[in-house]
């Protein structure tokens, strides 16, 4: 009974850190103005996605991630939409979208497996991508 | 006669760095750069840039880059022409009304 209860208690332990190691941040925003997102996540497995949708605004998203494995969505529609993020881990994979008159992405990433994809729709488009392995 | 075979080796380095990858239309060795009308994108990948993997389609007002150095991977599409824009990607209220 003892060691039925120790087992128990060492995978609610495993438990609690298995989900403390993960991190998953969604930020969804709409409106005339959107606010800056900034995201910043150092767990284990780090996974940030964001919408930005707006009529006049600029939507920005800065995001940074330090961990094993990160993951990171951006989709913005707005006049001047700009991301920038930082992925430093063994696997990275970033999925940038945005729509606007201007667009602007800046993608760094250091891992052993770094994939980026950037899709720009605008007028006036730049991306800046830096990838390195150990 | 060994600064003759040094020369020698550096030219063909050069060589060597500047096929390496093709480069697009600036840039040499492990970064590549393109630029078409108001869109630019600059790729920098670690890795041996002979054996970086690239692919470049630039028509007006469209650019798709792809590249692959090693562990790393980059793909760009790049587009100033609105009409490639689906109109169900964008949200109703920055669609424009349909005549």
């Amino acid at each position: 009974m003892k060691l039925g209860l120790s087992f128990a208690a060492v995978a609610l332990l495993a438990a609690s850190s298995a989900a403390s190691a993960q991190s998953v941040e969604v930020v969804n925003q709409f409106g005339p103005q959107v606010q800056p997102v900034t995201i910043n996540q150092s767990s284990q497995f780090n996974v940030a996605a964001v919408l930005q949708v707006t009529s006049s605004g600029a939507p920005t998203a800065t995001i940074k991630q330090t961990g094993t494995t990160n993951v990171v969505g951006i989709l913005q529609f707005g006049p001047s939409s700009s991301e920038a993020t930082g992925q430093s881990g063994v696997l990275n994979i970033a999925d940038i979208g945005q729509v606007g008159n201007t667009t602007s992405s800046l993608l760094t990433q250091t891992g052993n497996l770094n994939i980026g994809a950037i899709t720009q729709f605008g007028m006036t488009n730049s991306s800046f991508v830096s990838q390195s392995t150990p | 006669m060994k600064s003759g075979i040094l020369a020698i080796g550096l030219v063909l380095m050069m060589t060597t760095g500047s096929r390496a990858g093709e480069p697009g239309d600036e840039g040499s060795g492990n970064t590549t750069i393109v630029r078409n009308g108001n869109s630019v994108s600059i790729i920098t990948q670690s890795g041996d840039p002979s054996q970086a993997e690239v692919k470049i389609e630039k028509e007006p007002g469209h650019t798709f880059i792809y590249r692959r150095s090693g562990g790393n991977t980059t793909i760009i599409n790049q587009s100033t022409s609105s009409s490639e824009l689906p109109p169900e990607a964008l949200p109703p209220s920055l669609r424009l009304p349909q005549r």
